[in-house]
């Protein structure tokens, strides 16, 4: 799927916009400055993306996942190294203990920020197209299997599905950790996309 | 992908059978279903909240972290999630754990289950059992992360404490090694007939000066160990800061000189004409710190600094001995109170000693209530060492507005005691010894001062010659009694010419440089008390101590004799 210049900072600016609320958002909750950064978007076919992400990480990888089902379809999820994900979750918490896995409790942190993250760049993109969406609750997997996670519950062909990809970073206070937010689009979802935008164009 | 399709809203029996609390809102917060769960944690029943706004029952949930997100919920159809770690509580229920009383910890969800009528499902999970668990395993963690750090430590520590001693061995081999090489290589060419008499002494000097070296050695050892197994006792009776200091200047002034460097000494303020303190202890540490100045030291100046410090609890007296010697780096300084340890191993090759000195100045000056360390010092350029003791109680005490003046008088009283001819002309001493080369020895260096010897090679000889002399008229004048001995030990035959009435003046000659074996001679009726190796001068003052006629010379105050290597002449 090749995508015009002009689709993709559409779709850059939208996610942009809705980083931007999701950091407002979590500042507010924290009680510090949570500062999310997107400084590039890019899309690309599910396989490249799997690799682009694994390669990125090293180590184990952790995934908050989110479905979505509307106008458009797929999954949207964060993806971050185990390491980043410990640190993410302790930035927020203020925890200072040395953890070397996740707890439970980190596990819920961190599906409350893919939440409200997730929440905040599909917001962005369904309001961009004048869409509807109803939103699945996020899912914490830990050593995920990323193919797995992303895969689509539905019937369609993994392979034939288009990937955004933004590489984030999220900081709170001094420290910051690297992450990747993607949007896994159902077979004919990116096409919706596209002639949404083209009718805003117009 | 068609329209998005509302689920059916959930049966109530279906939400009651749910071991969560769930309720139904519409998007103005009023409650449309309320389950059982809710009612039992609650206990607000299911006809009095349906119909209510849930903001009114919990007006906590107006807070904007849940007002803006629920908000979402109903206007676009997010789904929100509220985890334990940050919220702890949706709805605030009190519960009981473990005898305390708190808030249930929950972890909770909305999500938009109709858009028009705009409703949304809020299911709670109560997750106190887990939290709890979790808080008590993390501390249980934290715990043991601790212990091991500990142990890490503590391991740490051990191994560079082992390391330290090692090297000190391998050190103090090389350090008893070095004088004991000379004085058997030297006794071997004094046995050679064709020497002349200047080679003779030559050969005897080199003999007596590592001898000397040998015996420092093996002094800082003893008092380290004895330090080490805390049985170092300090004897703190009134004594005069100026002539310590006098008799300390005296002899390391010799040092100094031989290195051509000026020495000097300054008071500032009034000091204390006595104060209670252990003078032996005192005196060991100063030579200590000034022998290191003036080791240390290749041109300039090295000086001690004296004041009195009383604007704490406990008033001290303050040494800083200034040199201006090659200085220490920071980590060098950091370093050198450790036993075994001197600024750099080289620097153990270039000047030898132990690296012992330090450590037990620091022990002995903590046992006397005060400390020493590094006041100042820079590479190059030189270094302060400061050391204080606690003077005791000072009420009534005369302060010297002119100590040097006192230090002056002092010093020459120390400077004639040693210079002083002294002799035993006319004096009759018993020596009980059994070791031939120390009877030898001590007769001799008695004999040749002038002295009339008679020798009894043990207890029990030595009691029958003091009391025939008695009984003849003719007592000894003074007898030196080893305490080790066979037939009759010196304790023994001590105990038994005091029970007989004899007053002779007894010293006794110990090569166990304890300090219990000072009270233990003492106890046995001993008037004093003298270690091997002798030292003869010490040995003859002493003996004159006891000597209704001595001259003047004997009158510095006589502490347990500890032989050092400074003070042998």
């Amino acid at each position: 799927m090749r995508l015009s210049q002009y689709h993709e900072d559409a779709i850059a600016e939208a996610v942009n916009i809705g980083i931007g609320r999701a950091a407002s958002c979590l500042s507010e909750m924290v009680g510090a400055t949570v500062l999310l950064n997107v400084p590039s978007v890019t899309f690309c076919a599910y396989a490249g993306a799997c690799k682009q992400v694994s390669v990125a990480g090293g180590g184990p990888i952790t995934s908050i996942t989110q479905a979505f089902n509307g106008t458009i379809a797929g999954s949207a999820a964060i993806v971050l190294s185990e390491d980043d994900a410990i640190t993410l979750a302790q930035l927020l918490h203020g925890d200072t203990h040395t953890a070397t896995t996740l707890d439970i409790l980190q596990q819920g942190i961190l599906e409350e920020v893919g939440n409200i993250i997730l929440n905040g760049v599909l917001g962005s993109l369904s309001n961009l197209m004048s869409a509807k969406l109803l939103y699945g609750v996020p899912k914490f997997k830990s050593n995920a299997n990323l193919l797995l996670s992303l895969s689509s519950s539905g019937s369609d062909h993994n392979e034939h599905r288009d990937v955004l990809l933004a590489n984030t970073r999220f900081a709170v206070a001094e420290r910051s950790v690297q992450g990747s937010l993607l949007i896994v689009f159902d077979v004919g979802s990116v096409q919706v996309l596209i002639d949404a935008l083209e009718s805003l164009a117009t | 992908m068609g329209p998005v399709n509302d689920p059916p809203v959930p049966s109530q029996t279906l939400l009651d059978v749910l071991p969560m609390g769930v309720c139904i809102l519409s998007d103005d917060y009023v409650i449309v279903s309320w389950n059982r769960t809710l009612e039992d944690w609650t206990c607000i029943d299911r006809n009095s909240a349906v119909g209510t706004s849930l903001l009114s029952l919990f007006p906590c949930l107006a807070e904007e972290r849940y007002a803006s997100r629920i908000k979402q919920v109903f206007t676009d159809g997010t789904s929100a999630i509220f985890s334990p770690a940050l919220h702890g509580h949706f709805l605030p229920v009190k519960v009981c754990t473990g005898g305390t009383e708190g808030f249930m910890v929950q972890s909770t969800q909305v999500r938009r289950i109709m858009e028009q009528p705009a409703l949304a499902l809020v299911t709670i999970t109560d997750v106190t059992a887990e939290w709890m668990q979790l808080m008590r395993l993390n501390a249980k963690n934290e715990e043991l992360l601790m212990a091991k750090a500990r142990e890490q430590r503590a391991t740490a520590a051990a191994e560079s404490a082992n390391l330290a001693k090692s090297d000190f061995l391998a050190n103090m081999s090389h350090e008893i090694r070095t004088p004991m090489t000379a004085i058997l290589g030297f006794a071997e060419n004094l046995l050679d007939v064709s020497l002349s008499s200047s080679e003779r002494l030559n050969y005897a000097n080199t003999i007596r000066r590592n001898g000397e070296a040998l015996l420092g050695i093996i002094n800082d050892i003893l008092d380290l160990s004895k330090i080490e197994a805390g049985k170092m006792d300090t004897d703190r009776i009134p004594c005069e800061p100026c002539s310590i200091i006098a008799e300390v200047f005296s002899l390391v002034q010799v040092q100094a000189e031989a290195k051509r460097l000026s020495f000097g000494i300054e008071y500032t303020g009034t000091i204390p004409k006595t104060i209670h303190t252990d003078p032996t202890r005192l005196r060991q540490v100063l030579i200590n710190l000034l022998g290191n100045a003036i080791k240390f030291t290749e041109v300039g100046s090295v000086r001690l600094e004296i004041r009195l410090v009383d604007d704490r609890d406990e008033p001290v007296l303050q040494f800083d001995i200034i040199d201006t010697g090659r200085g220490l780096t920071q980590g060098q300084a950091e370093k050198l109170f450790q036993p075994f340890v001197q600024a750099d191993t080289s620097t153990a090759r270039e000047f030898g000693g132990t690296g012992l000195g330090l450590t037990i100045s620091k022990r002995f000056t903590e046992l006397l209530g005060g400390e020493v360390y590094v006041a100042k010092t820079e590479r190059g350029v030189g270094s302060t060492f400061r050391a204080t003791v606690a003077t005791g109680p000072l009420d009534g005490v005369v302060m010297l507005d002119n100590p040097m003046a006192a230090t002056v008088v002092a010093e020459a009283t120390a400077i004639a005691a040693q210079s002083s001819s002294i002799d035993l002309h006319g004096l009759r001493i018993l020596l009980a010894e059994d070791g031939v080369d120390n009877q030898r020895l001590i007769s001799f260096v008695l004999t040749k001062a002038g002295a009339e010897v008679e020798v009894a090679e043990n207890g029990a000889i030595a009691m029958a010659a003091a009391l025939s002399a008695r009984d003849e008229g003719t007592p000894f004048d003074c007898i030196l009694m080893d305490m080790q001995m066979p037939v009759m030990d010196g304790y023994e035959a001590v105990a038994q010419l005091r029970e007989k009435g004899c007053v002779d003046p007894i010293i006794a000659l110990t090569a166990h440089a304890m300090s219990g074996d000072r009270a233990k001679c003492m106890k046995a009726g001993c008037d004093d008390y003298a270690t091997k190796p002798i030292e003869r001068k010490k040995l003859i003052k002493l003996i004159r101590k006891f000597v209704p006629n001595a001259a003047s010379g004997a009158g510095l105050p006589q502490e347990p004799n500890r032989p050092t290597l400074q003070n042998i002449q």
